[in-house]
């Protein structure tokens, strides 16, 4: 009788088996992958009458997978034959990208921030959609503006679209200026004003602190922040926001902002210091800091489902204070799409885009807790959505604050330095959060290791 | 005829390679079978990666675009990039003072736990836990422990009048913050110290004391020398670890404050996945892997001269 019928297969057959279908899964799996990209790559328009597949990559919060599964969702209905599938990178969303651009993997249309993207359309892997632009009469799709201009463009070429956007303004803690007797700040105020309710609002009741200000520890405590401050005089810290080449930081209105918002504010107890803030329980979302600059995703936690506290922040908002310079220097983060060189389906991306910047599309973007792209979305559209939601009236700072807005800085491939700060520029930040340097004598330090990192760049380059 | 003395033939194998038997064959191919998922991730994920590394050390490549050829370029770099010395030292120093600490502090853990006292195993159990704990919960924990204001570790330094410190605030305590978490994941080194110590043979260490040896004699003449491998295996380990480490300090602090923890896999990490620079990087690895091997080779070679390998002659 065989061993079958015995039932009798020894241990040492049942291992052999296991190594080999262990093995044989093992390449398999290594197989399939290789497999696959010739049935992508390979579509043409020739292949129309199948089912466009298209790939489009989300930011990897909670709320852009609700976003964009609506959004895609409300496309495919309109546009039989396509489907778009959402995917997200969490842990590492442009390390991914990375490696997908090296396993010639990626996406169709990938969102980026507007200082990321430009080490891509320098490699060439990004799109130049300038003249999907021009043949469809997009421009309005661009608002236009040096902060646009500058997120969007590259050497000449419209890169990314601005889906939504995030500009920084002032939330404030109305029940804490209430309780103190001081002013809700007015559009218009100015940086002696802000200075003066920093410290009116900075106290202690009962053995626990509140702060006028927050600014230390975090996206709070950057660069990125802080330019708003740094330049209300007028004075901009590079000869031009896109590729410098000199740096002017040794500059007495950035000393000065820096000295005042980041080491005396941490060193007079106006600012929680970033181990305070690390070790949690200090903020504006839990009513112990009066003020800080921060984006619309903060709102959430002021307010709803998900404030941190129970009862919320009765807060409202305006756009940062000025200086003599009378304009609002605030970093408005601008966000958006890319189509990517090796994507088959360049047109069906490009549509998709123009559905994502169309009125339904921005309405979707503000129903799902984003901020539209453009100025006048944000006030006709997400203004209303939002303040009912989390409950401010301040709904021109946002759009106000978009329509002057800046961004700090934008290089391309290969520098340490970027919006939020980086190489030397991070250093300067940790001596003054850590206090070990006033704000001159770390810019006096900082300026040649500043424009040593340019001139090394511009090198790298030639 | 010549009387010839003739030594005999000395008797040599066969020319021809003897064939395999049958069972040789199938123990082969068994052999190889069981092994075969393991080899093929090796190659895969190890050796493959390595090899494609040495060809990016002679190229530019971004992974956007493809490898250009730029020669001894990146070494060229390496040299006047200011970064590379600063995270050479601060491996260093996490290196040549953690190491020696975390031995001791492992030595001591595993005499204690080789006493037979009641609750031994729950001892031995939680000791152990850190060093199984993933890296990233052990980070954010610590991140908490060491938070100057509300940290567990400079509260107990209040009790004593001291503090508070600025642990990873402040550039010249942030290493030493790191080497004293790094003090809590000594579980693995006390095991191989405690299996060692378990193996000292009862005999010598009687025979030392009818000699009049006293218990710190006994400890270092007797109990050393022979455990002497076992310091030695775990001195290679972890300078080798400590050479590579990452996860706590890209949680931490992310190389700060002012790059005082700057450490050299960061800074590789740093050029292959946030500047573009994956030949750089793949250069600054194997400058790593070169100076963790000249280590390494020191070690071995002065090994002789106090490890003790019984039945060594």
């Amino acid at each position: 009788m065989s061993k079958l019928q015995h039932n009798a297969i020894s241990r040492r057959s049942f291992l052999k088996a296991s190594a080999l279908t262990a093995g044989g899964a093992l390449l398999a799996a290594c197989a399939a992958p290789a497999a696959a990209p010739a049935g992508d790559s390979g579509g043409d328009a020739g292949a129309s009458m199948e089912m466009i597949e298209m790939r489009l990559s989300a930011w990897a919060d909670v709320q852009d997978a609700v976003v964009y599964e609506n959004m895609v969702n409300a496309y495919m209905a309109q546009n039989e034959g396509v489907s778009v599938s959402v995917e997200q990178y969490p842990g590492g969303y442009y390390e991914k990208i990375q490696a997908n651009f090296a396993a010639d993997d990626s996406a169709d249309v990938l969102y980026f921030q507007g200082w990321i993207w430009q080490a891509y359309a320098e490699n060439q892997v990004i799109y130049d959609m300038s003249d999907y632009i021009a043949r469809d009469g997009a421009d309005d799709f661009f608002p236009g503006g040096e902060n646009y201009d500058n997120q969007t463009l590259w050497q000449g070429g419209r890169y990314m679209t601005p889906t939504d956007t995030g500009s920084l303004v002032i939330y404030y803690n109305k029940d804490l200026f209430d309780k103190k007797g001081v002013a809700h700040p007015q559009p218009g105020w100015k940086w002696e004003e802000f200075q003066q309710i920093i410290q009116d609002l900075s106290y202690e009741e009962d053995g626990t602190k509140f702060y006028g200000w927050g600014q230390a520890q975090g996206w709070n405590g950057a660069y990125g922040r802080s330019t708003t401050f740094m330049r209300r005089n007028g004075h901009i810290e590079w000869d031009r926001i896109t590729e410098p080449t000199e740096a002017y930081w040794d500059n007495e209105d950035i000393a000065s902002a820096l000295q005042y918002l980041v080491y005396d504010a941490i060193a007079n107890d106006w600012s929680p210091g970033p181990e305070v803030v690390e070790g949690g329980g200090v903020g504006v979302d839990t009513g112990r800091v009066a003020m800080y600059l921060e984006g619309p995703w903060v709102m959430p936690r002021l307010q709803g489902e998900l404030a941190t506290t129970e009862e919320g922040i009765n807060f409202d908002v305006i756009e940062a204070p000025t200086g003599t310079a009378d304009t609002n220097f605030t970093f408005g983060h601008v966000h958006g799409h890319v189509i990517t060189s090796p994507s088959a389906y360049k047109d069906e991306g490009w549509d998709l885009i123009k559905f994502i910047l169309g009125e339904e599309g921005q309405t979707i973007i503000a129903n799902g807790g984003r901020m539209c792209g453009a100025p006048d979305n944000i006030a006709n559209i997400w203004g209303e959505i939002a303040s009912g939601v989390y409950g401010f009236e301040n709904t021109d700072a946002f759009a106000n604050t978009m329509r002057e807005s800046s961004i700090s800085v934008i290089f391309g491939e290969g520098s340490q330095i970027q919006a939020y700060g980086g190489g030397p520029i991070t250093v300067l930040w940790d001596k003054l959060l850590g206090q070990t340097e006033s704000a001159a004598e770390a810019l006096a330090i900082a300026q040649p290791e500043i424009q040593s990192h340019l001139d090394q760049y511009w090198a790298d380059r030639a | 005829m010549t009387a010839t003395t003739s030594t005999p033939a000395i008797q040599t194998e066969p020319q021809t390679r003897r064939r395999m038997s049958a069972a040789q064959r199938r123990d082969l191919r068994d052999g190889l079978l069981f092994t075969s998922p393991f080899i093929f991730g090796v190659l895969a994920l190890w050796v493959g990666p390595m090899l494609y590394s040495v060809f990016l050390i002679l190229h530019k490549w971004n992974m956007l675009a493809p490898p250009k050829f730029i020669g001894a370029g990146h070494f060229e770099r390496m040299l006047n990039d200011p970064l590379v010395g600063k995270s050479l030292v601060n491996t260093a120093y996490y290196t040549f003072i953690g190491v020696p600490l975390q031995l001791v502090v492992a030595f001591a853990l595993a005499v204690m736990l080789n006493q037979q006292i009641r609750g031994l195993s729950v001892y031995r159990t939680v000791y152990y836990l850190p060093s199984i704990t993933p890296a990233v919960a052990f980070a954010v924990v610590w991140v908490q422990i060491l938070n100057p204001e509300f940290g567990v570790l400079n509260e107990v330094l209040h009790w004593f009048g001291l503090g508070p410190i600025n642990w990873l605030f402040e550039p010249g305590w942030a290493k030493p913050a790191l080497i004293i978490m790094s003090l809590w994941l000594t579980g693995f080194q006390m095991i191989i110290f405690l299996a060692g110590l378990q193996g000292v043979p009862k005999e010598l260490q009687e025979a030392a004391e009818i000699d009049g040896a006293n218990a710190w004699r006994r400890f270092i003449n007797v109990t050393i020398p022979i455990i002497s491998p076992i310091i030695f295996f775990n001195m290679i380990i972890g300078i080798i670890g400590s050479f590579q480490v990452f996860t706590t300090v890209f949680i931490m602090t992310d190389g700060g404050p002012q790059n005082a923890t700057l450490f050299m896999v960061l800074y590789i990490y740093r050029n292959a996945f946030e500047l573009f620079r994956m030949g750089y990087a793949a250069s600054l690895a194997w400058i790593l892997f070169l100076i963790i091997m000249t280590f390494t080779a020191i070690q071995f070679f002065f090994a002789n001269r106090w490890v003790y390998y019984e039945g060594r002659l």
